[in-house]
């Protein structure tokens, strides 16, 4: 089940939110448990397995977090089967498919049909078990007592499919003792149907661009038609994450929990380094808090810092997909990084209008590498976008990029101007304008409800993490 | 910042404006194109010893089409062509739709039929509405042929029979798949007389040796890459020339 869908909006949310509401603030967390696990279940109903991997990892998370805190001297050694834990989990759900295939391809190992489908949000909730686990190893916090409060923690359905990756002593105090007041509802509910709207209205129809210059193969498509999928990519998969996130933080608040912010305006960023702070927040601290620091960060020289940007940088493409092109794209962002960090960084920051012509070009193209997985594809479509000849920037069908153009161009437009923060200070201006927001949410919520029924909706691009 | 944006998006205009003062420059890749047709008369035609019969023109033709046949408009090179063609075409709208028809601008298909006078009328419909019950379609189809017939009385008329899609696609979907295609253009198979009304095949073309849709020559399952386009538009010039051909037998 997904935020952006009818079931989830009109049968799960009034049912779910109406108990939570209706229950003593004391019993609340139990609502919460219950209502998370039916909405995984739901999702893993065909793959009972799935739900049982996700019961186990809670379970086998707050046991570990237990024996670290009553039997210190062994919490390295609990530490690290929790590690090893959900890195086999996740990796041999995410990276065995992937491996397997390549090996077969290499060695004559007979016919090897495996067929190996990703437990949804394990890629978020591994990462979730693993800093709960490190934090209570490094003393940061205490283990949880409560199973019902780690349950929650790790299982409230606002966060477990997509994130944002929560730590726990982000929501240490709401999980022990909080009251939903109605500001927090409202509130929760504005930003949802504005991550909704997002999703559903801008996100969903301009990816369609992406997906028709695939239908149609890169070989067949102009140079100009190039450049516009490849930024029709950019802003898909941003209003994409980033409304699924607003979705999230809604459901939160709705929920009576301030969960962390997960994109800053990253499209207005004038270095990739700055992007990166900006971009899917709380992944970038997870690498940052529990593979950069814990390996030395940038404290122990030249050689070990490189070493370990890479390693974080190796990791985090990595994370993104089994494939080579993840690898590509997460070694093609450390190089550029380091590039910055040693050579140009400075320069872009003081020169803002070359960092935002310079990021403008580096986005989509890094993106690029992140949306195709077919090595040879890539080199056909990167021969589109920089074509060796002028002979090569045209298609047989001359006029394809005015056709699109003309059929995107209100995406692109309102896309562009939903990178800045212009719409959001409005927003802030005018959020006490109860007319203003009540028509404005209105109108969001029933055109992304029509287009959710006639089935415009298309599944959240980072599901398959 | 506010300058900064400014600039990238006069950029960005730019980029399409100059994209756009190309326009009047010629497509590269003529050599993609199907051949130059020799132009004959329908006389001279019916004249010619019929087995040597030369490849007939694409001129004073018609395509009525979906999707698919908008791809063949974009990426098949018959520019002579009249495509009235669009996504979502079926047999229930195809008489309430106005469309762009290059060339000729935006009009209403009985209006079309009314204004100009065809050799060749090609028909390619059918996978939009798939899932509606086979009578209504078939009349509604019925009906199209009888309009064609009575605004153009001179014309061959081509039903062109519907594409596969793949076996994953045609596995999973419950209306849209290959034993329902089939179905569905046996019946249409049987408006050929083979005289005023012909019938072709296309899926001899793209097939795997499954029946299906080849998986290399698509992406989304259900439409093929632009670039078999000129084969498909080859293919219908040579199965209509043998189709005329054997007619004229």
């Amino acid at each position: 089940m997904v935020f952006s869908s009818l079931p989830f909006i009109l049968i799960f949310m009034p049912a779910f939110f109406s108990m939570y509401y209706l229950t003593p603030d004391k019993y609340k967390n139990h609502i919460l448990l219950a209502g998370s696990l039916c909405f995984y279940a739901a999702g893993t109903l065909h793959h009972p397995s799935h739900f049982a991997i996700f019961v186990a990892c809670i379970t086998a998370d707050y046991f570990l977090g237990k024996k670290m805190d009553s039997r210190p001297q062994h919490k390295k050694a609990y530490l690290t089967a929790g590690i090893i834990f959900h890195l086999a989990c996740l990796g041999y759900f995410k990276y065995a498919g992937f491996l397997l295939d390549e090996l077969e391809k290499m060695v004559v190992l007979g016919d090897i049909n495996i067929d190996i489908l990703l437990p949804i949000g394990i890629s978020f909730y591994t990462f979730q078990g693993i800093s709960y686990l490190a934090d209570v190893s490094k003393g940061t916090i205490k283990a949880e007592q409560s199973f019902l409060n780690f349950a929650v923690y790790l299982s409230m359905f606002e966060q477990l499919i997509a994130g944002p990756i929560v730590t726990y002593p982000h929501v240490e105090e709401k999980l022990h003792n909080r009251h939903v007041t109605k500001d927090y509802v409202k509130t929760g509910f504005v930003v949802f149907v504005f991550g909704l709207g997002l999703k559903v209205l801008l996100a969903n129809p301009i990816g369609k661009l992406w997906t028709d210059v695939n239908t149609i193969g890169f070989e067949s498509i102009s140079t100009p038609l190039a450049w516009m999928a490849v930024f029709a990519y950019s802003l898909q998969l941003y209003f994409d994450f980033f409304g699924y996130s607003l979705m999230a933080i809604g459901l939160g608040k709705m929920l009576g929990f301030d969960l962390p912010q997960n994109f800053d305006h990253p499209y207005l960023s004038l270095t990739m380094t700055e992007f990166w702070r900006r971009w899917h927040i709380t992944l970038g601290s997870w690498f940052r808090e529990y593979v950069y620091i814990p390996l030395g960060g940038s404290r122990k020289g030249g050689l070990i810092t490189v070493r370990n940007l890479f390693i974080v940088w190796l990791f985090t493409g990595v994370w993104h997909g089994a494939g080579y092109n993840f690898v590509l794209w997460g070694i093609t962002l450390f190089v550029i990084i380091g590039l910055e960090k040693r050579f140009f960084g400075n320069t872009l920051t003081k020169i803002p209008a070359a960092g935002h012509i310079y990021m403008a070009v580096l986005i989509p193209l890094t993106w690029s590498l992140f949306a195709i997985d077919d090595i040879s594809q890539l080199g056909l479509f990167f021969s589109r976008l920089f074509p060796a000849s002028p002979d090569e920037v045209w298609s047989i069908f001359t006029g394809d990029y005015i056709k699109y153009a003309s059929l995107y161009w209100p995406f692109f437009a309102a896309g562009l101007w939903l990178c800045t923060k212009q719409p959001y200070r409005l927003l802030e201006k005018y959020k006490n304008n109860t007319l203003f927001i009540g028509g404005l949410l209105a109108a969001i919520l029933a055109a992304s409800l029509y287009c959710m029924y006639r089935g415009f909706d298309d599944p959240f691009l980072y599901f398959r993490f | 910042m506010k300058k900064t944006v400014l600039i990238l998006t006069l950029l960005f205009a730019l980029l399409l404006t100059g994209c756009g003062s190309q326009k009047g420059e010629p497509a590269p890749n003529e050599k993609l194109k199907p051949e130059k047709q020799v132009e004959e008369t329908q006389e001279e035609a019916q004249a010619k010893p019929t087995k040597n019969r030369e490849p007939v023109s694409m001129k004073n033709t018609l395509f009525i089409g979906d999707s698919r046949g908008v791809g063949i408009c974009e990426y098949g090179g018959l520019d002579e062509v009249d495509f009235f063609t669009s996504v979502g075409m079926s047999v229930y709208n195809v008489f309430d739709d106005v469309v762009s028809v290059p060339n000729v601008g935006k009009i209403a298909l009985e209006e079309l039929l009314k204004a100009k006078s065809y050799d060749k009328v090609y028909i390619m419909l059918g996978i939009n509405e798939i899932g509606y019950q086979a009578e209504e379609i078939l009349k509604r189809y019925s009906n199209l042929l009888e309009t064609i017939k009575e605004t153009q009385p001179d014309a061959k008329i081509f039903v062109h029979g519907n594409l596969h899609v793949t076996k994953e696609r045609s596995q999973s979907d419950k209306i849209i798949n290959n034993p329902a295609i089939n179905r569905l253009n046996a019946s249409l198979e049987k408006y050929a007389d083979n005289n005023r009304i012909f019938y072709l095949d296309i899926n001899s073309l793209f097939d795997d040796n499954e029946g299906n849709l080849d998986p290399e020559k698509t992406s989304d399952n259900v439409h093929v890459y632009a670039k078999y386009y000129i084969d498909w538009a080859n293919w219908l010039v040579e199965e209509t020339t043998a189709k005329l051909s054997e007619a004229d037998n």
